[in-house]
Protein backbone atom coordinates (compact mmCIF):
# COMPACT_ATOMS: atom_id res chain seq x y z
CA UNK A 1 0.00 0.00 0.00
CA UNK A 2 2.85 2.45 0.51
CA UNK A 3 4.72 1.63 -2.18
CA UNK A 4 1.67 2.46 -4.07
CA UNK A 5 0.85 5.70 -2.73
CA UNK A 6 4.71 6.73 -3.13
CA UNK A 7 4.29 5.50 -6.66
CA UNK A 8 1.48 8.03 -6.91
CA UNK A 9 2.95 11.25 -5.12
CA UNK A 10 5.49 10.54 -7.36
CA UNK A 11 3.37 10.57 -10.75
CA UNK A 12 1.66 13.04 -9.41
CA UNK A 13 4.59 15.63 -9.38
CA UNK A 14 4.87 15.80 -13.05
CA UNK A 15 0.83 15.12 -14.19
CA UNK A 16 0.29 18.02 -11.94
CA UNK A 17 3.32 19.79 -13.53
CA UNK A 18 1.25 19.49 -17.04
CA UNK A 19 -2.08 21.79 -16.75
CA UNK A 20 1.18 24.74 -14.98
CA UNK A 21 3.37 24.76 -17.95
CA UNK A 22 -0.08 24.75 -20.36
CA UNK A 23 -1.65 27.61 -18.27
CA UNK A 24 1.65 29.19 -18.32
CA UNK A 25 1.88 28.44 -22.60
CA UNK A 26 -1.90 30.26 -22.64
CA UNK A 27 -0.84 33.00 -20.54
CA UNK A 28 2.04 33.95 -22.80
CA UNK A 29 -0.36 33.23 -25.86
CA UNK A 30 -2.31 36.13 -24.70
CA UNK A 31 0.99 37.75 -26.43
CA UNK A 32 -0.50 38.32 -29.09
CA UNK A 33 1.53 37.36 -32.97
CA UNK A 34 2.59 41.31 -34.64
CA UNK A 35 0.71 42.07 -37.41
CA UNK A 36 2.59 41.22 -40.75
CA UNK A 37 -0.17 42.54 -43.52
CA UNK A 38 0.23 46.35 -44.76
CA UNK A 39 -1.95 48.70 -43.60
CA UNK A 40 -1.10 51.71 -45.09
CA UNK A 41 -3.57 54.48 -44.16
CA UNK A 42 -4.85 56.56 -47.42
CA UNK A 43 -3.12 58.73 -49.67
CA UNK A 44 -2.68 62.29 -47.58
CA UNK A 45 -4.57 64.37 -49.39
CA UNK A 46 -3.34 67.79 -50.45
CA UNK A 47 -5.35 71.70 -50.46
CA UNK A 48 -5.95 70.61 -54.26
CA UNK A 49 -7.70 67.11 -53.10
CA UNK A 50 -10.14 68.66 -50.61
CA UNK A 51 -11.09 71.48 -53.35
CA UNK A 52 -11.76 68.60 -55.75
CA UNK A 53 -13.72 67.00 -53.15
CA UNK A 54 -15.47 69.44 -51.86
CA UNK A 55 -16.81 70.08 -55.78
CA UNK A 56 -17.79 66.65 -56.44
CA UNK A 57 -20.01 67.36 -53.21
CA UNK A 58 -21.68 70.02 -54.63
CA UNK A 59 -22.13 68.59 -58.22
CA UNK A 60 -24.55 66.19 -56.07
CA UNK A 61 -26.28 69.22 -53.77
CA UNK A 62 -27.00 71.65 -56.88
CA UNK A 63 -28.79 68.54 -58.69
CA UNK A 64 -30.52 67.59 -55.49
CA UNK A 65 -30.82 70.26 -53.64
CA UNK A 66 -33.41 72.48 -55.95
CA UNK A 67 -35.76 69.24 -55.33
CA UNK A 68 -37.43 71.12 -52.41
CA UNK A 69 -39.21 73.57 -54.41
CA UNK A 70 -39.33 71.92 -57.92
CA UNK A 71 -41.20 68.59 -56.38
CA UNK A 72 -44.70 68.22 -57.55
CA UNK A 73 -46.32 64.82 -57.09
CA UNK A 74 -49.66 64.28 -56.24
CA UNK A 75 -51.77 61.53 -54.75
CA UNK A 76 -49.05 60.22 -52.44
CA UNK A 77 -48.33 60.70 -48.72
CA UNK A 78 -44.61 59.94 -48.70
CA UNK A 79 -42.78 61.87 -51.36
CA UNK A 80 -39.22 60.99 -52.56
CA UNK A 81 -37.51 61.42 -55.99
CA UNK A 82 -35.09 59.30 -57.69
CA UNK A 83 -32.17 60.54 -60.04
CA UNK A 84 -30.25 59.36 -62.78
CA UNK A 85 -27.54 61.64 -64.79
CA UNK A 86 -24.34 63.03 -63.25
CA UNK A 87 -25.98 62.26 -59.96
CA UNK A 88 -27.73 59.19 -59.00
CA UNK A 89 -29.57 57.91 -56.81
CA UNK A 90 -33.20 58.76 -54.04
CA UNK A 91 -33.88 61.61 -51.71
CA UNK A 92 -37.02 61.78 -49.26
CA UNK A 93 -39.08 64.58 -48.65
CA UNK A 94 -41.04 65.41 -45.37
CA UNK A 95 -42.97 68.69 -46.02
CA UNK A 96 -44.45 70.59 -42.79
CA UNK A 97 -46.40 73.65 -42.49
CA UNK A 98 -45.63 76.22 -39.89
CA UNK A 99 -42.02 75.33 -39.73
CA UNK A 100 -40.06 72.72 -38.37
CA UNK A 101 -42.40 71.56 -35.28
CA UNK A 102 -44.96 72.22 -37.83
CA UNK A 103 -47.54 70.06 -39.34
CA UNK A 104 -47.17 67.67 -41.94
CA UNK A 105 -47.73 68.76 -45.81
CA UNK A 106 -48.21 68.24 -49.09
CA UNK A 107 -45.55 69.87 -51.31
CA UNK A 108 -47.52 72.35 -52.82
CA UNK A 109 -48.32 74.17 -49.08
CA UNK A 110 -45.57 73.35 -46.86
CA UNK A 111 -43.13 75.88 -45.79
CA UNK A 112 -40.84 73.90 -44.54
CA UNK A 113 -39.52 70.72 -45.44
CA UNK A 114 -36.34 67.83 -44.63
CA UNK A 115 -34.98 66.44 -47.84
CA UNK A 116 -32.93 63.20 -46.63
CA UNK A 117 -30.83 59.67 -48.08
CA UNK A 118 -32.25 56.69 -46.31
CA UNK A 119 -30.00 55.11 -44.09
CA UNK A 120 -26.84 53.42 -46.14
CA UNK A 121 -28.34 54.96 -49.34
CA UNK A 122 -26.81 57.44 -51.14
CA UNK A 123 -26.41 59.97 -54.04
CA UNK A 124 -23.70 58.64 -56.59
CA UNK A 125 -21.69 61.24 -58.68
CA UNK A 126 -20.29 58.67 -60.96
CA UNK A 127 -16.58 59.25 -61.69
CA UNK A 128 -14.05 57.89 -64.34
CA UNK A 129 -14.18 54.12 -64.78
CA UNK A 130 -16.12 53.00 -61.93
CA UNK A 131 -15.08 55.60 -59.65
CA UNK A 132 -17.72 56.96 -57.29
CA UNK A 133 -18.65 59.80 -54.82
CA UNK A 134 -21.38 59.16 -52.72
CA UNK A 135 -23.34 61.85 -50.69
CA UNK A 136 -25.54 61.22 -48.14
CA UNK A 137 -27.35 63.94 -47.07
CA UNK A 138 -29.71 65.52 -44.09
CA UNK A 139 -31.09 68.81 -45.62
CA UNK A 140 -33.50 71.36 -43.79
CA UNK A 141 -34.95 74.13 -45.94
CA UNK A 142 -37.28 77.07 -45.73
CA UNK A 143 -39.40 77.02 -48.53
CA UNK A 144 -41.17 80.60 -49.73
CA UNK A 145 -43.96 78.98 -52.13
CA UNK A 146 -44.57 82.41 -53.15
CA UNK A 147 -41.02 82.52 -55.21
CA UNK A 148 -40.33 79.01 -55.46
CA UNK A 149 -37.50 79.47 -53.37
CA UNK A 150 -35.72 78.30 -50.87
CA UNK A 151 -32.91 78.28 -48.49
CA UNK A 152 -31.36 75.25 -46.93
CA UNK A 153 -29.83 74.16 -43.81
CA UNK A 154 -28.18 71.27 -42.66
CA UNK A 155 -25.31 69.37 -44.41
CA UNK A 156 -24.37 65.58 -45.27
CA UNK A 157 -21.53 63.08 -45.56
CA UNK A 158 -19.02 62.80 -48.56
CA UNK A 159 -17.37 59.04 -49.08
CA UNK A 160 -15.21 58.40 -52.10
CA UNK A 161 -13.36 55.10 -51.62
CA UNK A 162 -10.91 55.11 -49.11
CA UNK A 163 -11.80 58.84 -48.65
CA UNK A 164 -14.48 60.50 -46.12
CA UNK A 165 -15.67 64.00 -45.19
CA UNK A 166 -18.52 65.85 -43.89
CA UNK A 167 -20.23 69.22 -44.72
CA UNK A 168 -22.74 71.87 -43.89
CA UNK A 169 -24.94 74.35 -45.53
CA UNK A 170 -24.56 78.18 -45.18
CA UNK A 171 -27.87 79.60 -46.22
CA UNK A 172 -27.82 77.82 -49.29
CA UNK A 173 -30.57 79.39 -51.94
CA UNK A 174 -31.99 77.59 -54.44
CA UNK A 175 -34.86 78.53 -56.96
CA UNK A 176 -37.60 76.59 -59.33
CA UNK A 177 -36.74 79.00 -62.23
CA UNK A 178 -32.50 78.22 -62.19
CA UNK A 179 -30.78 74.80 -62.49
CA UNK A 180 -28.10 75.74 -60.19
CA UNK A 181 -28.24 77.18 -56.39
CA UNK A 182 -28.23 81.36 -56.40
CA UNK A 183 -26.25 81.88 -53.55
CA UNK A 184 -24.47 80.86 -50.11
CA UNK A 185 -22.41 78.25 -49.37
CA UNK A 186 -21.07 75.08 -48.75
CA UNK A 187 -18.46 74.21 -45.46
CA UNK A 188 -16.61 71.22 -46.44
CA UNK A 189 -14.16 69.48 -43.96
CA UNK A 190 -11.81 66.88 -45.45
CA UNK A 191 -8.07 65.84 -44.09
CA UNK A 192 -7.58 68.96 -41.99
CA UNK A 193 -8.86 71.26 -44.97
CA UNK A 194 -11.80 73.84 -44.49
CA UNK A 195 -13.03 74.20 -48.25
CA UNK A 196 -15.91 76.69 -48.72
CA UNK A 197 -17.80 76.56 -51.96
CA UNK A 198 -19.81 79.58 -53.09
CA UNK A 199 -22.68 79.31 -55.50
CA UNK A 200 -24.03 81.97 -57.85
CA UNK A 201 -26.42 80.61 -59.77
CA UNK A 202 -23.79 79.40 -62.69
CA UNK A 203 -22.60 76.31 -63.52
CA UNK A 204 -19.24 77.37 -61.76
CA UNK A 205 -18.86 77.53 -58.15
CA UNK A 206 -15.83 79.02 -56.58
CA UNK A 207 -13.69 76.64 -54.14
CA UNK A 208 -11.95 78.66 -51.72
CA UNK A 209 -9.55 76.25 -49.03
CA UNK A 210 -8.79 78.38 -45.97
CA UNK A 211 -5.21 79.63 -46.49
CA UNK A 212 -4.35 78.20 -49.57
CA UNK A 213 -5.85 79.41 -52.10
CA UNK A 214 -8.99 79.42 -54.35
CA UNK A 215 -10.20 77.26 -57.68
CA UNK A 216 -13.22 77.17 -60.04
CA UNK A 217 -15.06 74.05 -60.18
CA UNK A 218 -17.69 73.38 -63.19
CA UNK A 219 -20.72 71.57 -61.33
CA UNK A 220 -21.52 69.68 -65.04
CA UNK A 221 -18.17 68.72 -65.90
CA UNK A 222 -16.27 68.13 -62.47
CA UNK A 223 -13.17 70.16 -63.73
CA UNK A 224 -11.39 72.02 -61.02
CA UNK A 225 -9.57 74.96 -62.87
CA UNK A 226 -6.13 75.96 -61.17
CA UNK A 227 -5.84 79.10 -58.48
CA UNK A 228 -6.61 82.70 -59.44
CA UNK B 1 -2.34 -9.75 -35.15
CA UNK B 2 -2.73 -6.22 -36.22
CA UNK B 3 -5.78 -4.52 -33.96
CA UNK B 4 -6.07 -1.34 -36.03
CA UNK B 5 -7.67 0.04 -32.69
CA UNK B 6 -5.30 -1.71 -30.72
CA UNK B 7 -2.29 -0.02 -29.39
CA UNK B 8 -0.96 0.77 -32.80
CA UNK B 9 -4.13 2.93 -33.20
CA UNK B 10 -2.09 5.85 -32.49
CA UNK B 11 0.28 5.42 -35.03
CA UNK B 12 -2.51 4.68 -37.78
CA UNK B 13 -4.04 7.92 -36.24
CA UNK B 14 -1.15 9.93 -37.45
CA UNK B 15 -0.69 8.77 -40.28
CA UNK B 16 -4.24 9.10 -41.59
CA UNK B 17 -3.58 12.68 -40.30
CA UNK B 18 -0.39 12.77 -42.41
CA UNK B 19 -2.49 11.42 -45.55
CA UNK B 20 -5.27 13.81 -45.07
CA UNK B 21 -3.04 16.29 -44.86
CA UNK B 22 -1.52 16.26 -48.24
CA UNK B 23 -4.53 16.29 -50.83
CA UNK B 24 -6.44 19.05 -48.91
CA UNK B 25 -2.75 21.04 -49.18
CA UNK B 26 -2.45 20.34 -52.40
CA UNK B 27 -6.24 21.58 -53.27
CA UNK B 28 -5.35 24.91 -51.30
CA UNK B 29 -2.39 25.44 -53.53
CA UNK B 30 -3.98 24.47 -56.15
CA UNK B 31 -7.13 27.03 -54.93
CA UNK B 32 -4.72 29.50 -53.91
CA UNK B 33 -2.56 29.58 -57.63
CA UNK B 34 -6.18 30.41 -59.39
CA UNK B 35 -6.72 33.07 -57.21
CA UNK B 36 -3.34 35.17 -57.54
CA UNK B 37 -3.55 34.17 -61.12
CA UNK B 38 -6.29 37.19 -61.18
CA UNK B 39 -4.20 40.05 -58.82
CA UNK B 40 -0.89 41.65 -59.83
CA UNK B 41 2.48 41.04 -57.78
CA UNK B 42 2.24 43.95 -55.70
CA UNK B 43 -1.71 42.56 -54.39
CA UNK B 44 -0.22 39.29 -53.73
CA UNK B 45 2.35 40.47 -51.88
CA UNK B 46 0.23 41.75 -49.04
CA UNK B 47 -2.69 39.60 -49.74
CA UNK B 48 -0.19 36.41 -48.73
CA UNK B 49 1.36 38.54 -46.21
CA UNK B 50 0.24 36.45 -43.10
CA UNK B 51 0.86 33.21 -44.94
CA UNK B 52 4.75 33.87 -45.94
CA UNK B 53 5.22 35.48 -42.51
CA UNK B 54 4.23 32.35 -41.00
CA UNK B 55 5.40 29.66 -43.04
CA UNK B 56 8.84 29.98 -41.95
CA UNK B 57 8.13 30.01 -38.29
CA UNK B 58 5.73 26.95 -38.92
CA UNK B 59 8.63 24.64 -40.46
CA UNK B 60 10.87 25.77 -37.67
CA UNK B 61 8.33 24.25 -34.99
CA UNK B 62 8.54 21.03 -32.89
CA UNK B 63 11.97 20.31 -34.23
CA UNK B 64 12.73 19.01 -30.65
CA UNK B 65 10.78 17.78 -27.92
CA UNK B 66 13.34 16.68 -25.53
CA UNK B 67 16.98 17.63 -25.07
CA UNK B 68 17.90 14.42 -23.45
CA UNK B 69 20.32 12.91 -26.14
CA UNK B 70 22.15 9.28 -24.50
CA UNK B 71 25.08 9.28 -24.67
CA UNK B 72 25.82 5.28 -26.02
CA UNK B 73 22.40 3.91 -26.51
CA UNK B 74 20.24 4.11 -29.88
CA UNK B 75 17.10 5.92 -30.05
CA UNK B 76 14.53 5.73 -32.92
CA UNK B 77 11.43 8.21 -33.26
CA UNK B 78 8.81 9.24 -35.88
CA UNK B 79 5.47 10.80 -36.41
CA UNK B 80 4.08 13.67 -37.23
CA UNK B 81 3.97 17.57 -36.30
CA UNK B 82 1.34 19.94 -36.63
CA UNK B 83 1.99 23.34 -36.16
CA UNK B 84 -0.29 26.66 -36.54
CA UNK B 85 0.54 30.22 -35.88
CA UNK B 86 -1.81 31.92 -34.08
CA UNK B 87 -2.43 35.22 -36.33
CA UNK B 88 -3.22 39.20 -35.41
CA UNK B 89 -7.03 39.83 -35.99
CA UNK B 90 -5.56 43.08 -38.28
CA UNK B 91 -3.58 40.02 -40.44
CA UNK B 92 -7.50 38.49 -41.75
CA UNK B 93 -7.35 41.96 -43.86
CA UNK B 94 -4.79 44.59 -45.46
CA UNK B 95 -3.98 48.07 -47.28
CA UNK B 96 -1.45 48.89 -48.97
CA UNK B 97 -1.10 52.12 -51.03
CA UNK B 98 0.80 52.87 -54.29
CA UNK B 99 1.53 56.72 -54.64
CA UNK B 100 1.79 59.06 -57.82
CA UNK B 101 1.85 56.06 -60.13
CA UNK B 102 1.12 55.91 -64.01
CA UNK B 103 -2.48 54.98 -64.10
CA UNK B 104 -2.59 53.92 -67.46
CA UNK B 105 -0.58 50.74 -66.39
CA UNK B 106 -3.81 49.78 -64.61
CA UNK B 107 -5.76 50.91 -67.67
CA UNK B 108 -6.85 54.49 -67.05
CA UNK B 109 -5.92 57.65 -68.53
CA UNK B 110 -6.28 60.83 -66.53
CA UNK B 111 -7.99 63.52 -68.88
CA UNK B 112 -5.64 66.51 -69.18
CA UNK B 113 -2.83 64.93 -67.15
CA UNK B 114 -0.32 63.00 -70.06
CA UNK B 115 1.38 61.37 -66.89
CA UNK B 116 -1.71 59.62 -65.86
CA UNK B 117 -0.38 60.11 -62.32
CA UNK B 118 -2.91 59.39 -59.27
CA UNK B 119 -2.07 56.72 -56.34
CA UNK B 120 -3.71 53.32 -56.11
CA UNK B 121 -5.02 51.44 -52.90
CA UNK B 122 -5.20 47.87 -52.61
CA UNK B 123 -7.54 46.71 -49.94
CA UNK B 124 -9.34 43.52 -48.50
CA UNK B 125 -8.79 40.23 -47.23
CA UNK B 126 -5.92 38.70 -46.86
CA UNK B 127 -5.42 34.47 -48.09
CA UNK B 128 -6.62 34.12 -43.98
CA UNK B 129 -9.63 36.83 -44.38
CA UNK B 130 -13.34 36.69 -45.29
CA UNK B 131 -13.49 34.43 -48.24
CA UNK B 132 -17.62 35.90 -49.41
CA UNK B 133 -15.93 39.27 -49.87
CA UNK B 134 -14.05 40.35 -52.40
CA UNK B 135 -10.55 42.74 -52.03
CA UNK B 136 -10.43 45.77 -54.37
CA UNK B 137 -8.03 48.10 -56.49
CA UNK B 138 -8.86 51.83 -56.53
CA UNK B 139 -7.27 54.29 -58.68
CA UNK B 140 -7.27 58.13 -56.68
CA UNK B 141 -6.76 61.57 -58.74
CA UNK B 142 -7.19 64.66 -56.26
CA UNK B 143 -8.68 62.62 -53.72
CA UNK B 144 -11.25 61.24 -55.40
CA UNK B 145 -12.19 57.66 -56.74
CA UNK B 146 -11.88 57.06 -60.72
CA UNK B 147 -11.68 53.36 -60.63
CA UNK B 148 -12.31 50.25 -58.62
CA UNK B 149 -12.22 46.73 -59.39
CA UNK B 150 -13.12 43.76 -56.95
CA UNK B 151 -10.53 41.07 -56.94
CA UNK B 152 -9.87 37.88 -54.64
CA UNK B 153 -11.53 36.72 -51.61
CA UNK B 154 -9.93 35.19 -48.66
CA UNK B 155 -8.74 31.77 -48.97
CA UNK B 156 -9.18 29.99 -45.67
CA UNK B 157 -11.16 32.10 -42.99
CA UNK B 158 -9.03 31.97 -39.99
CA UNK B 159 -6.76 33.17 -37.47
CA UNK B 160 -4.38 30.10 -37.58
CA UNK B 161 -1.46 29.25 -40.31
CA UNK B 162 -1.53 25.76 -40.26
CA UNK B 163 0.81 23.38 -41.58
CA UNK B 164 1.61 19.23 -40.83
CA UNK B 165 5.01 17.57 -41.36
CA UNK B 166 6.16 13.95 -40.78
CA UNK B 167 9.23 13.86 -38.84
CA UNK B 168 12.06 11.44 -37.64
CA UNK B 169 15.07 10.91 -35.48
CA UNK B 170 17.78 8.73 -34.57
CA UNK B 171 20.19 9.06 -31.99
CA UNK B 172 21.95 7.68 -28.93
CA UNK B 173 25.78 7.69 -30.64
CA UNK B 174 28.15 10.51 -28.80
CA UNK B 175 25.60 12.53 -27.70
CA UNK B 176 24.23 13.32 -31.11
CA UNK B 177 20.80 13.01 -32.53
CA UNK B 178 19.96 13.56 -36.13
CA UNK B 179 16.17 14.60 -37.15
CA UNK B 180 14.75 14.33 -40.86
CA UNK B 181 11.77 15.90 -42.37
CA UNK B 182 10.77 14.14 -45.25
CA UNK B 183 8.02 13.85 -48.20
CA UNK B 184 8.28 12.08 -51.58
CA UNK B 185 8.55 13.96 -54.15
CA UNK B 186 4.81 13.65 -55.77
CA UNK B 187 4.15 15.04 -59.04
CA UNK B 188 0.78 16.78 -58.78
CA UNK B 189 -0.19 16.76 -62.72
CA UNK B 190 0.27 20.54 -64.27
CA UNK B 191 0.64 21.83 -60.82
CA UNK B 192 4.30 20.61 -60.47
CA UNK B 193 6.03 18.78 -58.00
CA UNK B 194 5.94 19.04 -54.60
CA UNK B 195 8.39 18.08 -51.87
CA UNK B 196 9.77 18.75 -48.42
CA UNK B 197 12.98 17.78 -47.00
CA UNK B 198 14.55 19.10 -44.00
CA UNK B 199 17.39 17.64 -41.57
CA UNK B 200 19.15 18.45 -38.25
CA UNK B 201 22.11 17.62 -35.82
CA UNK B 202 21.27 17.97 -31.85
CA UNK B 203 24.04 17.62 -29.62
CA UNK B 204 23.93 16.85 -25.90
CA UNK B 205 26.31 18.87 -23.85
CA UNK B 206 25.99 16.69 -20.73
CA UNK B 207 28.57 14.37 -21.70
CA UNK B 208 30.86 17.41 -20.76
CA UNK B 209 29.05 18.35 -17.85
CA UNK B 210 27.22 15.31 -16.15
CA UNK B 211 26.31 16.93 -13.06
CA UNK B 212 24.03 19.39 -14.80
CA UNK B 213 20.49 18.89 -13.47
CA UNK B 214 19.05 19.26 -16.59
CA UNK B 215 19.48 17.56 -19.83
CA UNK B 216 20.97 20.46 -22.27
CA UNK B 217 21.55 20.29 -26.26
CA UNK B 218 22.52 22.33 -28.79
CA UNK B 219 21.44 22.17 -32.47
CA UNK B 220 20.64 23.35 -35.83
CA UNK B 221 18.05 22.62 -38.48
CA UNK B 222 17.67 23.19 -42.03
CA UNK B 223 14.75 22.99 -44.61
CA UNK B 224 13.33 23.41 -47.78
CA UNK B 225 10.18 22.89 -49.38
CA UNK B 226 8.48 23.52 -53.10
CA UNK B 227 4.96 23.24 -53.34
CA UNK B 228 4.56 23.17 -57.09
CA UNK B 229 5.90 25.69 -59.40
CA UNK B 230 3.96 28.32 -56.69
CA UNK B 231 6.24 28.23 -53.73
CA UNK B 232 9.40 27.73 -52.53
CA UNK B 233 10.88 27.99 -48.87
CA UNK B 234 13.78 27.81 -47.65
CA UNK B 235 14.48 27.94 -43.63
CA UNK B 236 16.96 27.53 -41.00
CA UNK B 237 16.83 27.59 -37.46
CA UNK B 238 19.84 26.90 -34.72
CA UNK B 239 18.81 26.66 -31.26
CA UNK B 240 19.83 25.21 -27.30
CA UNK B 241 17.21 23.51 -24.97
CA UNK B 242 17.10 22.00 -21.79
CA UNK B 243 14.41 19.66 -20.77
CA UNK B 244 13.92 17.68 -17.35
CA UNK B 245 12.00 14.16 -17.80
CA UNK B 246 10.26 12.44 -15.33
CA UNK B 247 8.11 9.12 -15.54
CA UNK B 248 5.69 10.10 -17.72
CA UNK B 249 6.43 13.82 -18.63
CA UNK B 250 9.25 15.77 -20.13
CA UNK B 251 9.57 19.75 -19.71
CA UNK B 252 11.55 21.38 -22.13
CA UNK B 253 12.55 24.39 -23.45
CA UNK B 254 14.39 26.83 -25.93
CA UNK B 255 15.90 29.51 -27.43
CA UNK B 256 16.35 29.66 -31.37
CA UNK B 257 17.67 31.83 -33.40
CA UNK B 258 16.14 31.42 -36.99
CA UNK B 259 15.35 32.55 -40.18
CA UNK B 260 13.71 31.65 -43.43
CA UNK B 261 12.76 32.96 -46.73
CA UNK B 262 9.95 32.24 -49.70
CA UNK B 263 9.97 33.02 -53.29
CA UNK B 264 6.36 33.07 -54.77
CA UNK B 265 6.10 32.63 -58.50
CA UNK B 266 2.56 32.88 -61.13
CA UNK B 267 0.93 33.74 -63.67
CA UNK B 268 -0.50 36.80 -63.61
CA UNK B 269 -3.51 36.33 -66.20
CA UNK B 270 -4.11 40.41 -66.41
CA UNK B 271 -1.43 40.41 -68.84
CA UNK B 272 -0.12 36.81 -69.35
CA UNK B 273 3.07 37.77 -67.48
CA UNK B 274 5.17 35.83 -64.91
CA UNK B 275 5.54 37.18 -61.16
CA UNK B 276 7.67 36.16 -58.82
CA UNK B 277 9.25 38.03 -55.43
CA UNK B 278 10.59 36.51 -52.45
CA UNK B 279 9.97 37.14 -48.69
CA UNK B 280 12.38 37.39 -45.99
CA UNK B 281 10.34 36.63 -42.62
CA UNK B 282 10.83 39.00 -40.08
CA UNK B 283 11.28 36.58 -37.15
CA UNK B 284 14.54 36.23 -36.37
CA UNK B 285 14.10 34.28 -32.77
CA UNK B 286 12.09 32.42 -30.63
CA UNK B 287 11.63 31.02 -26.65
CA UNK B 288 10.15 27.76 -26.86
CA UNK B 289 7.74 26.12 -23.48
CA UNK B 290 6.56 22.73 -24.20
CA UNK B 291 5.26 19.33 -22.55
CA UNK B 292 5.98 15.68 -23.71
CA UNK B 293 3.89 13.08 -22.40
CA UNK B 294 5.39 9.61 -22.54
CA UNK B 295 2.50 7.40 -22.42
CA UNK B 296 2.82 4.30 -25.07
CA UNK B 297 3.81 7.00 -27.95
CA UNK B 298 5.15 10.25 -27.40
CA UNK B 299 2.51 13.28 -27.15
CA UNK B 300 4.47 16.36 -26.97
CA UNK B 301 2.58 20.28 -26.66
CA UNK B 302 4.66 22.98 -26.99
CA UNK B 303 4.34 27.10 -27.71
CA UNK B 304 7.32 29.04 -29.39
CA UNK B 305 7.30 32.78 -29.00
CA UNK B 306 8.79 35.22 -31.15
CA UNK B 307 7.17 37.78 -33.51
CA UNK B 308 4.33 35.21 -34.25
CA UNK B 309 3.45 32.92 -31.72
CA UNK B 310 3.34 29.46 -32.86
CA UNK B 311 1.43 26.15 -31.31
CA UNK B 312 2.89 22.85 -32.12
CA UNK B 313 1.51 19.41 -31.33
CA UNK B 314 3.49 16.24 -32.02
CA UNK B 315 2.45 12.12 -31.46
CA UNK B 316 6.15 10.72 -32.12
CA UNK B 317 6.82 6.66 -31.42
CA UNK B 318 9.77 4.92 -31.08
CA UNK B 319 11.71 3.85 -28.49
Amino acid sequence: MKTMIDNLRRRAVPALLVPVLLAAGLWLGGCESDATAPQDPAPALSEQDAAQQAGFAAMAVAQVGPTVVTFSESGKDVYSRSFIGVASGTVWLDFRLGGAGGTPATWSVGDWARLYTAADEFVTVSVGEGGAVLVALDVTADIDQGQDSAVLGGGGTFQSGVYAATFTFDELAVAAANDYPTGGAMVFTSGGYAVTVTFNGTNLATVAVAGHGTWTFNLDTGALTQPT
Amino acid sequence: MFKFWGRHAPLALAALALLAAIPAAKANAEELEGLLEDVTGQYARAYLAPFTHSFGPNLNSGVYHTAAIPMSRLTIDFGVKVMATHLAAEDQTFQTVIENVDLSEYGYDVPGDPDDLGDIVMSGPTVFGDTETPGNVSGYVNGVQVFSQDTIEGLIDTRYSPMVVPQASIGGVAGLRATVRWLPEMDLSDFGKTKLFGYGLQWSANGLMPTLPVDVMVGFFRQSVDVGTLIETDANSMFIAASKSWKLVTLYGGYAKEDSEMTIAYTYAGNDTGVSFTVDDTQESRVTVGATLNVLAKLNLEMGYGDLTTYTAGLMFGF
